[in-house]
């Protein structure tokens, strides 16, 4: 008898080891004000998700507000925020996938395994079902079922650059950027991934998929590549900047912009092929934007949360 | 035991003259040699738990006691081949003066500030100033961007780029040598600095501890000079209310031989006298002068009333007779007015307890034995005339009395108690407002338009951060920064908890740093900001953050965690210290739940351990903040112990002496309503109790209770004589009450000039003492009376 109570808190102890208690994040006046690494709009309006599991609504983009407390899951650092209707998923270092379906209001733990050591650094969604998590050291996860469960996708053996954003084309095209030049491409009908050389050595931090099936990809050190062939080839912008470039957004009104370090913003219109650099070191390192069109923009990075207005121009209007 | 006392002195009048004379001479010899002791240490609550760190980690982390020296181009662009070789030079300047703790100078140029940038391949990093540096366009381009990377802006550069700052700690006590550092040597070389430095290009701005001392000790040489405006006035208005050279000259000498006596008994304890304390010598002739004037007065009385070649003898007789008891009584309730503020454990109050105390005890054998000995010497004419004028005076009593008197009457008096009661209620009101520590930018010490204040708020508005800064000390486990990923994930979210609260500009710790190198590390990518699980990782992202950079020990078993804050208001650093402790006793708490909750955990597996109070404790604080919440929370901790100490002394004094609660009451009433008043008066002008001005409360408590015991006594003496209450005060009021307001009005006004001084603490302390001593007064005429009616004699016909 004692044998076996032995035997069954044997049994017992990886799993009381392995769940600790659920820290939840904390909210605190000037959350808005965090490290915040990606921003996406919602039904509802905005979410913006960063360092300490913090999670920030808004309606307008102007006032922003953590959920109540004890509803996020997590406190480790979010890298990813996508949203498809009022279903929200983030990603985020711990190997941690949180989701809200009430528009971001409450969350609920999908995915955690800190032990692993692989950040989850982009998460994609094409439908409330199919989703995508991909993060460092070649990790890729897959849901069918809307998170419930996440199935793990071995790209290649030898693989274990990281995984930094995935796009998807018209056609059902996929491409993931990843570390030094490298990504992944897999086409309709395809049995499994293919890896792809980009002509810039250097890694790409994120990607979109833009009107027309055009591919823009952005990175280190200023660098804009584009592809109109479903990635085949690859031709490089200028952008006139040095900085790490994070993340895009399309507006409205057709226009890209750009965001990366040291307050860097890069902003093409529609129909223009130049972008136009501004660089406003009083935003600090900027990882994420919300394009609303006209120049008016919300971008996200190490001071938070801040809209601006890129140029005189968008206000005369 | 009165007449045994009396004998001993005036039968050997010339015996006891020539020892004072020798006495006096000796201690002068002693005094002479008194040297200006100023210290740092001094004026820390060092046995303040928050100073216990701060003296643990004086060493590694340096910080409070902070020298900074900025240099400023007028045209408001840093980026000139002058300015670089000024800044330069001076930065070798500041490097070579004695004292300072050299490991600790930080400036552009000094190899402990670098840069780290992220390239293709990894990072590129190394000094600000680059070894093959020219002034070229092109040389100051890349210093701007290196200064940017180095994250320096705002703390050594200013933030628009119009000047830099040079940061030096200083150490008290040479570790080389032993030797205590000289603050005003300090002082005299950067004020050279800056005269070497300063053209019409150039400004050059200095704060500092030390700068204080030397910019204090300056203002404090006026204070010799007001010393001795106070002396001229109070003699000009002894003459006018004597109508006498002797009668002048007398009670001043003896208060300056009090003075002499105090300064050459310091010297002897091995003392010295520090800038901040430079006015408690004048409070002690400022007191001695108020118990002369009683003896003086005393003695005119007494020699009025006595005929014959001995009537000088005769009168000091009976003045040193009558006065014995309640100078005596009124001397040593001073006395532990002063000792009550050895209650305070910071050392420069205790000096002044000690010297203040001394220089009042003194006085107890200068006024009311070497006075009237001197007194007992007076003959011939000059003495006839005296008589006369007392005789006439006492014939034809000036109108002013019997008004005065009227308060002893039923109604005026009633009314006074209940204008008094009015009063004390505003003033308890008021006086909640009364801040604890300082609000200024800069030092209180000095007025808001001098130098060193103008330089503080030139550094304060061109410098983000620096002025104002609380180190708290994570204290945790050897190497916790890169093997203990909970430790430094505690760390961080302490800092961001403190982030948080109101009044704090910015914190800079560790892991912060560790965060933006792991990103480093990752080709710059901002997703990956955060503190690794890793210890491989963690070792690679801290091995090149050095100790010097002053965020970590050699072992990293002690982390600090800088705060800085916008100000230094009590309010503001209350609230900081308050949110501390709540973070820290958070993290107890869920700790023990956590335990409770879950006996288990801890045997099953050891490294899943969420943190505990022993692998992380954050300690206060270092830093000037850190010292000033020490400062304030003594400050206000002991100023309600202090208050009961000095109060019941008195009462335990007056108890004794007049053996009725009731008179004891009389005496003591109306000093609480002045102690209330002037915490109002204080709230009002904005001046915040501190330790500069909380010996003020206690003394003036001393010296208000000195007119109301000798107005008692002498009333006391009337109606034990049978007279009806108002006719016996009547007669004090003519005898005792001439000289008490004689002295509240001379003694208001000579405190009155130190409004003028260039030190800002001698004008606060100048307008409160005024007020105490006028309103003491105010107090001791109209409410002492209105009392006694009230409470001891009712029914006496008015």
């Amino acid at each position: 008898m004692k044998k076996l109570l032995l035997l069954l808190l044997l049994a017992a102890s990886p799993l009381l080891a392995q769940s600790p208690p659920v820290q939840y994040a904390e909210n605190l006046p000037l959350a808005s004000h965090s490290l915040l690494l990606d921003i996406t709009a919602t039904d509802d309006g905005f979410v913006a998700v960063g360092e300490r599991g913090h999670v920030l609504l808004s309606r307008d983009g102007k006032q922003w507000k953590q959920p109540a407390e004890k509803t996020v899951p997590t406190r480790a650092t979010l890298t990813a925020v996508t949203a498809k209707g009022r279903q929200l998923w983030a990603v985020g270092h711990d190997s941690v996938i949180i989701h809200s379906s009430d528009g971001g209001q409450h969350w609920e733990r999908q995915f955690f395994d800190p032990e692993r050591e692989q950040p989850l650094l982009d998460v994609y969604f094409d439908t409330p079902t199919q989703g995508w998590a991909m993060g460092a050291y070649g990790l890729l996860l897959k849901t069918t079922d809307g998170g419930a469960h996440w199935e793990e996708i071995l790209l290649s053996d030898e693989f274990d650059f990281h995984l930094n954003g995935m796009a998807r084309l018209s056609d059902g095209t996929r491409i993931i950027i990843a570390e030094a030049g490298n990504a992944w491409r897999k086409r309709p009908g395809d049995e499994a991934w293919s890896l792809l050389e980009l002509p810039y050595p250097g890694s790409m931090f994120g990607v979109l998929a833009l009107p027309g099936d055009r591919l823009v990809a952005m990175g280190l050190r200023g660098h804009v590549l584009e592809s109109v062939d479903h990635g085949e080839t690859w031709y490089q912008d200028k952008t006139g900047s040095k900085a790490n470039l994070f993340g895009g957004s399309l507006g409205p009104d057709g226009s890209l912009a750009i965001v990366g370090a040291k307050g860097t913003v890069l902003l093409r219109q529609a129909d223009a092929v130049d972008f136009t650099l501004h660089e406003m070191d009083a935003l600090g390192d900027l990882a994420g934007v919300i394009n609303l069109g006209g120049g008016q923009l919300i971008v996200v990075g190490e001071r938070g949360v801040q809209a601006i207005n890129t140029g005189k121009q968008a206000g005369q209007e | 035991m009165k007449n045994w006392l009396e004998n001993l002195f005036f039968n050997h009048r010339k015996l006891w003259l020539f020892l004072f004379t020798a006495l006096t001479v000796f201690m002068f010899t002693q005094a002479a040699q008194l040297r200006v002791d100023a210290g740092f240490k001094k004026q820390l609550p060092l046995k303040h738990e928050y100073m216990q760190t701060f003296l643990k980690y004086e060493k590694e982390f340096g910080g409070a006691n902070r020298l900074l020296v900025a240099l400023i181009a007028r045209d408001g662009n840093m980026f000139t081949p002058a300015f670089f070789d000024t800044l330069e030079k001076m930065t070798n300047d500041v490097f070579f003066i004695p004292g300072v703790n050299r490991s600790s100078v930080r400036s552009i140029f000094t190899p402990n500030v670098r840069f780290v940038e992220i390239v293709e391949d990894g990072f590129a990093g190394g000094n600000v100033i680059p070894t093959d540096f020219k002034p070229t366009p092109e040389m100051f381009e890349k210093v701007k961007g290196n200064i940017i990377k180095s994250g320096t802006v705002g703390r050594l550069v200013a933030e628009d780029f119009s000047g830099a700052m040079i940061w030096a700690d200083l150490l008290e006590v040479n570790p080389a040598t032993g030797e205590k550092i000289d603050y005003q040597e300090v002082a005299r070389q950067l004020e050279e600095i800056r005269s070497k430095y300063e053209n019409d290009q150039l400004s050059v701005h200095i704060i500092g501890f030390a700068k204080i001392v030397g910019d204090i000790a300056e203002g404090a040489k006026s204070v010799i000079l007001y010393f001795f405006v106070a002396i001229g006035i109070t003699a000009v208005l002894l003459f006018l209310y004597s109508r006498s050279f002797r009668l002048t000259f007398w009670p001043l000498l003896v208060s300056s031989v009090a003075v002499i006596w105090q300064l050459g008994i310091l010297k002897l304890l091995g003392y010295g006298i520090d800038p901040m304390n430079m006015l408690t010598p004048f409070l002690v002739f400022a007191i001695a002068v108020s118990h002369g004037v009683q003896m003086i007065n005393a003695w005119t009385t007494a020699v009025a009333r006595v005929e014959g070649d001995d009537a000088p003898l005769q009168a000091s007789r009976k003045a040193f007779a009558t006065l014995l008891v309640p100078g005596t009584i009124a001397l040593l309730s001073d006395t532990i007015g002063f000792l009550t503020l050895l209650l305070i454990q910071i050392r420069i109050i205790q000096e002044m307890a000690i010297t203040a105390s001394l220089g009042v005890a003194m006085i107890i054998l200068t006024n009311l034995v070497l006075l009237p000995v001197l007194l007992s010497f007076g003959k011939g004419e000059k003495l006839e005339k005296i008589r006369r004028r007392q005789q006439q005076a006492m014939a034809h009593p000036s109108p002013l009395w019997r008004h005065l008197a009227a308060f002893s009457k039923p109604m005026a008096g009633g009314v006074a108690l209940l204008v008094a009661v009015g009063l004390f209620a505003v003033g308890q009101w008021k006086a909640q407002d009364m801040e604890i520590g300082d609000s200024q930018t800069g030092v209180p010490e000095l007025r808001p338009d001098s130098r060193y204040n103008t330089d503080a708020r030139m550094i304060s508005s061109r410098f983000a951060l620096g002025v104002d800064l609380m180190t708290v000390i994570a204290e945790t486990e050897p190497n916790a920064c890169t093997e203990n990923y909970e430790v430094m994930e505690t760390i961080d979210r302490f800092a961001w908890h403190i982030q948080n609260v109101p009044g704090v500009q910015k914190v800079i710790t560790l892991p912060m740093v560790a965060k933006i190198i792991n990103a480093g590390w990752n080709e710059g990518n901002i997703k990956w900001r955060v503190l690794s699980r890793n210890h491989y990782v963690m070792r690679q992202a801290l091995a090149n953050v050095e100790t010097d950079t002053g965020l970590l020990n050699s072992d990293c078993s002690a982390i600090p965690i800088l705060i800085f804050t916008q100000d230094h208001r009590a309010e503001t650093v209350a609230r900081v210290v308050n949110a501390v402790k709540v973070f820290q006793k958070a993290l107890h708490d869920s700790q023990v739940n956590l335990k409770l909750s879950n006996p288990k955990l801890e045997k099953l597996d050891p490294e899943q351990q969420p943190i505990t109070p022993e692998q992380v404790d954050f300690r206060l604080a270092t830093g000037n903040v850190g010292v000033m919440a020490a400062t304030n929370e003594d400050v206000k901790a002991a100023q309600m112990p202090m208050l009961m100490y000095v109060y019941g002394a008195i009462i335990a004094l007056c108890l004794l002496t007049f053996r009725s609660l009731a008179a004891t009451l009389c005496i003591v009433l109306p000093l609480m309503l002045v102690s209330v008043l002037a915490y109002a008066l204080m709230a009002l002008m904005g001046i915040g109790l501190k330790v500069n001005t909380l010996p003020v409360v206690a003394l003036g408590v001393g010296i208000g209770v000195d007119y109301g015991i000798y107005i008692y006594s002498r009333l006391k003496e009337y109606l034990d004589a049978d007279m009806p209450l108002t006719e016996a005060y009547f007669h004090a009021l003519q005898t005792t009450g001439k000289p008490v307001i004689f002295t509240g009005i001379t003694l208001a006004v000579g405190v009155g000039t130190w409004l003028f001084s260039d030190l800002q603490f001698q004008a606060d302390m100048g307008v409160l003492l005024a007020f105490m001593f006028l309103v003491n007064m105010i107090g001791a005429i109209v409410l002492l009376p209105a009392l006694v009616r009230w409470l001891m004699r009712p029914n006496d016909p008015a």
